[in-house]
């Protein structure tokens, strides 16, 4: 209790208050102390953390262009639409108006933005952020409208809606060139192809911005602002020529879709020079502007597979259909390539001196290796043969016999020296290589028994990629040099200088040119004379091709065998200059051999590349013979004279009264027909124009072009042939023709009709694991 | 000062003057000289003689005091100045916005303060205690009626271009209430007597009193007002005398109240959750302005970023010229610039405390250290809220915190205390 008068006990209890009073003080004074002594570091990397800004300034991705300098890659302006929730709360409550609602129905009816009002409001409601996307991707247009709706309502100046200017990769061309160019993620990095191989390139490098801001993100004068400006990606000039590539892209459609392929298609043109890949494509492609799209095949695929969308296994397959439409086959699968590897086989056995010259060889239909028979296609034999001959029907003894004269070291030596055990060094992700052990048999066991060896001369049981199997037939085009294949021509700044320029390099000699003239000359014969690659055969060339079909043994179906069918070729003959393979994966229609199912195809992507890739044609006096004629423009003419110029161009004349003048002809001016039975009709007077000739149009399908030729000459009708224009010997047929059978036509009209040659048996499917005691 | 012969003025000067010495001298005769507890200083001076007769001497102002004042007025204003001139550029066009407001308050403040600082005498201050209750009440009454609401809460009155507030009114009516109060019944608390005794007048009456505007104060959801009306109510009941037994009780019965008021409130319920478990909490929402106002002091250092320099004033620390001001000082002056602020407002709590313990009578004495120790709270409160020691509540800093009728009338609080260190009995 205390004691004392009333004035001691306030003077004691004002002491005692002045000493807690200043006790307080001195410990908020420690407080502070420690805030700013001990956590002085933490608080202070805070502060700078939270007022200074870095921004990103963003380089511009470079280009991506053909060899003539055609964009196939580039970047678009897209704007990405935010608000600002923060501020919009604050100036609403300042003025009064509700700034939410005005801009979220302003936005809402903007059709382009495809924007709720709801949405909107959502947003808004975000009120502690800065920052809240509201679209991305907004074409110029979209944000045109955005933009005049800020000005009319007049809060374009309070600075509550924003749009920002980003890049987006886009291909002009869509799905040209897909699995080439690849794409880019939504960062704008390379995911694939040529995107992904030369990213750092093309990125550039960003540059930065460091400023302040206060809380509300508003700039401030800041003491360490600097400045880094971007550096802009390099633009890449590739070898690939858009027009070379559409035309395989074509080729590579046609023969997938006719043929009912199920596993993809691919090809490549290449210069056997340089190695320049002048186009390389797959089919089914896909779209570059859509890449996560699946391919149709493959999105009939995941249709099919009959999952329940949304679900793990559904999720994880479209992820496998994914990797698969955006894989570049040509490049990335490997394949067993059947009868095409011939050349290669044929090549070393002329290189070592094997092969001496008219020696003619027996195929009895089978070849006994190790006391195993294995067969030829043709089961009863192709009889005596030279080698040319035999590489030419594509005899599978004749070829087995070559393979165990060059013995199994040269062999894989041979085979190391054409580079299928190495990457090409192509410049191109994810390449695959035959890996010894793997795809091929280990040394040691394929060096044990000549059975290994024998089925390898013929290309069965072991997997190359279309890409070294085509450097392989490059070199053997241009005198044994293998070249390095290369996508890459020039690497260039914005300002058009020249950074970087491809170098061709060749890798080794692998065979001396005589040898490639030899086999030039031996696959050029099969293709323009009696051999198995007529369907290759191109009017004023000399292309020498080799087809082949090889059974996928160590993938069955039960549902149908599984070959891939492709073709091989290189022209001129003479003097290489580009070559090219076309493959089909698993064809399921029509007639299951390369020669069908992939060299027509060839033949016709030569015919268009070779004059444009600059090769002049040359044509034989039989070619010369066999091109077709035009019609010439008579009518008006005097009729002596029209008939006097036709049969000089090469026509049966038929004239049709007695006028003087052409009223009317057929086939009209311009058409082409094909010689041989050419035959035009000249009406010489008006009133016969109703009473014109007619025929019925036969069916022609299955004939040889002797016999639709006399079919339709003696039914006045004119032939126009198309398809592979070497008929010689048997099995070239007509398989299509323009006109459907049973149609009524005027006689003199032209009838094309497409001829094919069905033989060309160039199968192999020997395996000789399962017949080895 | 030497001293005047109380004839002499009496009938100079204007009317109005003349109207002011008489009512003094009226109210000193009436009031003064016939209640001996206003005559009797609580410290005693050496020559002290209880039976002497005694005249009220008017002398010269506490000059020291009147220093420090001045120096935390104009630290204050620098101050004010520079944590406001952003947000003043930015929300008002204007970066002296603040800054003028500040200065006007202040101008205003002094010169109304100085008439009474001149010619109030103490028995002015006893008429303007009672009367400052009363209109503190009515003005807390009146302010749910026609009240501007603003955070949540009905607390201002505008009148023309001033706005009121009744809380802050309260916490000086509380002050001067209790100081006559106690003065008053002096004798009386000390007896120790059931009913009439020290329990009727040192803590029933004094307990009305508070809980009446505490009561009134709770209507308008002003809890840092509450504290502190509640906490100075207690403080001059201290000092004044109550039993230390009844303090006890009502300290702890303060306590049981306070948690009362939190379970109830889930808006003080947020408030205490944030303070214990900051680092749970989220730093862009509730924890917002705390964590903000830490970063600003740490990152002072102990020398500060220089005057002006603060980053943190750029829209990270919530209305730097207010509350929050303290932080802006620790930043751009660092742990020196925040000792001499503290140092000032010690020194201020000091000289005050020497003023009231040499007042001539024991009201005067009891105002002055109440209005001391309100002062001293106030920093404390505030200095403790940025430094995280306690709950965020709003508490101004004195004098920094930006212009309002706050600083106007921490201004008339001096000046009350001016006015009390003139005067002193002398022998007659």
């Amino acid at each position: 209790m205390e004691g004392g008068t009333p004035s001691t006990k306030v003077r004691r209890r004002a002491g005692i208050l002045c000493i807690v009073m200043s006790v307080l003080f001195v410990l908020l004074s420690l407080r502070i102390f420690i805030y700013q002594t001990l956590q002085f570091d933490e608080f202070d990397q805070k502060v700078i953390d939270q007022i200074t800004q870095k921004s990103t300034v963003k380089a511009d991705r470079g280009n991506i262009c053909d060899a003539n300098g055609i964009v196939l890659a580039t970047n678009v302006t897209t704007y990405r639409l935010f608000i600002d929730p923060a501020v919009i709360k604050s100036t609403s409550e300042k003025k009064g108006v509700d700034f939410a609602d005005q801009i979220a129905k302003g936005l809402s009816s903007i059709a382009l933005l495809d924007l709720d009002y709801d949405d909107v409001m959502k947003a808004a409601g975000y009120t502690r952020y800065r920052d809240r996307t509201l679209a991305r991707n907004i074409s110029e247009e979209a944000a045109d409208a955005v933009r005049a709706f800020l000005k009319e309502s007049e809060i374009d100046d309070l600075a509550l809606v924003f749009l920002e200017a980003t890049s987006m990769r886009y291909y002009p061309y869509d799905t040209l060139a897909s699995h080439v160019l690849g794409f880019t993620g939504s960062d704008g990095q390379g995911l694939y192809g040529l995107e992904y191989q030369y990213d750092e390139i093309l990125a550039g490098v960003d540059g930065s911005y460091i400023g302040a801001k206060d809380s509300y993100g508003n700039e401030l004068v800041y003491d360490y602002e600097s400045y880094i400006p971007a550096n802009d990606g390099y633009n890449i000039v590739t070898t690939i020529d858009v027009y070379i590539q559409a035309e395989l892209e074509e080729q590579l459609e046609t023969a997938y879709i006719e043929s009912g392929g199920k596993n993809r298609a691919c090809g490549i043109v290449m210069d056997v020079e340089t190695g320049a890949v002048l186009a390389m494509a797959v089919y089914p492609n896909y779209d570059l502007n859509d890449p996560w799209e699946l391919n149709w095949q493959c999105a009939e695929k995941l249709e099919e597979s009959g999952l329940e969308e949304g679900s793990d296994e559904y999720v994880s397959l479209k992820q496998q259909l994914l990797l698969e439409t955006w894989s570049n086959k040509a490049v990335n699968d490997l394949y067993m390539p059947g009868s095409t590897f011939k050349i290669i086989t044929a090549a070393m056995a002329y290189e070592e001196d094997l092969v001496i010259d008219d020696e003619t060889f027996n195929c009895p239909g089978y070849h006994i290796v190790n006391g195993t028979k294995i067969r030829c296609h043709k089961t009863t034999g192709h009889g005596q043969l030279t080698f040319a001959e035999g590489i030419q029907q594509s005899c599978n003894p004749l070829l087995m016999i070559m393979g165990l004269r060059t013995g199994a070291d040269k062999f894989l030596e041979y085979f190391s020296s054409f580079g299928y055990f190495e990457k090409t060094g192509i410049d191109l992700p994810g390449e695959s290589i035959t890996a010894k052990g793997v795809t091929f048999w280990d040394e040691a066991t394929f060096k044990s028994a000549d059975i290994y060896l024998a089925t390898a001369s013929f290309g069965q049981n072991f997997k190359i990629s279309a890409l070294s199997h085509l450097g392989a037939i490059s070199a053997v085009a241009n005198g044994g040099d293998l070249v390095t294949p290369h996508i890459i021509k020039e690497v260039t700044d914005n300002d058009g200088n020249v950074i970087y320029s491809h170098k061709d390099t060749v890798r080794r000699q692998v065979v001396s040119s005589d040898t490639c003239k030899t086999i030039a000359a031996i696959l050029e014969d099969g293709v323009s004379g009696d051999g198995g690659a007529k369907n290759a055969y191109v009017a004023g060339y000399r292309v020498a091709a080799k087809t082949g079909t090889s059974e996928k043994k160590d993938e069955v179906s039960t549902d149908y065998t599984k070959y891939v069918c492709s073709t091989v070729a290189y022209a001129p003959a003479d003097s290489p200059e580009i070559a090219t393979i076309i493959l089909v994966d698993e064809p399921t229609k029509g007639t299951l051999y390369g020669s069908v199912v992939a060299a027509p195809y060839v033949g016709a992507l030569l015919e268009e590349v070779l004059p444009y890739y600059g090769v002049e044609a040359k044509y034989s006096d039989e070619e010369l013979e066999k091109q077709t004629l035009s019609a010439p423009a008579l009518i008006q003419s005097r009729t002596e004279y029209a008939k006097y110029l036709s049969e000089l161009l090469g026509f049966e004349v038929e004239v049709i009264g007695d006028g003087e003048y052409v009223m009317s002809q057929s086939p009209a001016a311009g058409s082409e027909v094909s010689p041989g039975n050419a035959k035009i009709i000249l009406y010489t007077k008006s009133e016969a124009v109703g009473g014109k000739k007619s025929a019925k149009v036969p069916d022609l399908t299955g004939m040889t072009v002797v016999a639709a030729n006399g079919t339709l000459a003696n039914l006045g009708l004119n032939i126009k042939i198309d398809g592979t224009l070497n008929f010689s010997g048997a099995d070239v047929v007509v398989v299509s023709q323009d006109i459907e059978p049973g149609t009524v036509v005027n006689e003199g009209t032209v009838v094309t009709v497409t001829l094919r040659y069905l033989g060309g048996d160039d199968q192999t499917y020997y395996d000789p694991e399962a017949d080895i005691e | 000062m030497s001293q005047k012969d109380p004839n002499e003025k009496k009938n100079k000067g204007f009317f109005v003057r003349r109207m002011v010495n008489k009512l003094n001298d009226s109210y000193e005769k009436s009031l003064e000289k016939n209640d001996p507890i206003y005559l009797e200083p609580i410290h005693k001076p050496k020559d002290y003689d209880a039976d002497g007769e005694r005249v009220l001497v008017r002398g010269g102002i506490d000059v020291y005091f009147l220093i420090i004042v001045i120096a935390l007025a104009l630290f204050g204003a620098v101050m004010a100045y520079s944590a406001s001139a952003y947000e003043a550029e930015r929300f008002m066009g204007d970066s002296l916005y603040y800054f003028k407001r500040h200065l006007i308050f202040l101008l205003v403040a002094t010169v109304f303060t100085a008439i009474f600082v001149i010619y109030a005498r103490p028995w002015f201050w006893r008429v303007f205690g009672i009367g400052v209750y009363g209109i503190a009440a009515v003005l807390l009454l009146a302010v749910l009626v026609i009240g501007t609401a603003g955070g949540g809460a009905q607390r201002w009155i505008a009148i023309g271009p001033l706005t009121i507030q009744p809380s802050e009114i309260a916490k000086v009516a509380i002050v001067m209430i209790l100081a006559l109060v106690m003065s008053k019944y002096e004798k009386k608390i000390e007896l120790s007597q059931r009913f009439g005794g020290h329990f009727r007048y040192g803590v029933l009456y004094p307990g009305i009193l508070i809980v009446l505007i505490c009561g009134l104060v709770m209507l308008e959801r002003h809890l840092s007002g509450l504290i502190i009306i509640g906490l100075l109510g207690l403080i001059i009941m201290f000092i004044g005398g109550t039993d230390g037994k009844w303090m006890a009780l009502i300290v702890v019965a303060g306590i049981v109240g306070v948690g009362a008021v939190l379970l109830v409130s889930d808006y003080a319920q947020e408030r205490v959750l944030t303070w214990l478990f900051i680092e749970k909490a989220d730093p862009l929402g509730s924890a917002w302005q705390t964590w903000q106002g830490l970063y600003a002091i740490g990152s002072g250092g102990l020398f500060g970023v220089g005057l002006g320099n603060s980053t943190q004033k750029y829209g990270y620390v919530s209305e730097p010229q207010n509350d929050f001001i303290f932080t802006i000082v620790c930043e751009e002056l660092g742990f020196f610039g925040a000792l001499i602020v503290i140092t000032l407002f010690v020194l201020l709590l000091w000289r005050g405390y020497k003023i009231a313990s040499k007042c001539p009578d024991k009201f005067s004495s009891l105002v002055v250290y109440g209005l001391t120790t309100k002062v001293a709270l106030q920093t404390a409160m505030n200095i403790a809220v940025v430094t995280n020691s306690m709950p965020n509540t709003g508490i101004s800093l004195p004098f920094f915190s930006s212009g309002g009728t706050a600083l106007m009338l921490q201004i008339f609080e001096m000046g009350i205390i001016l006015s009390m260190s003139r005067f002193s009995y002398v022998k007659k």
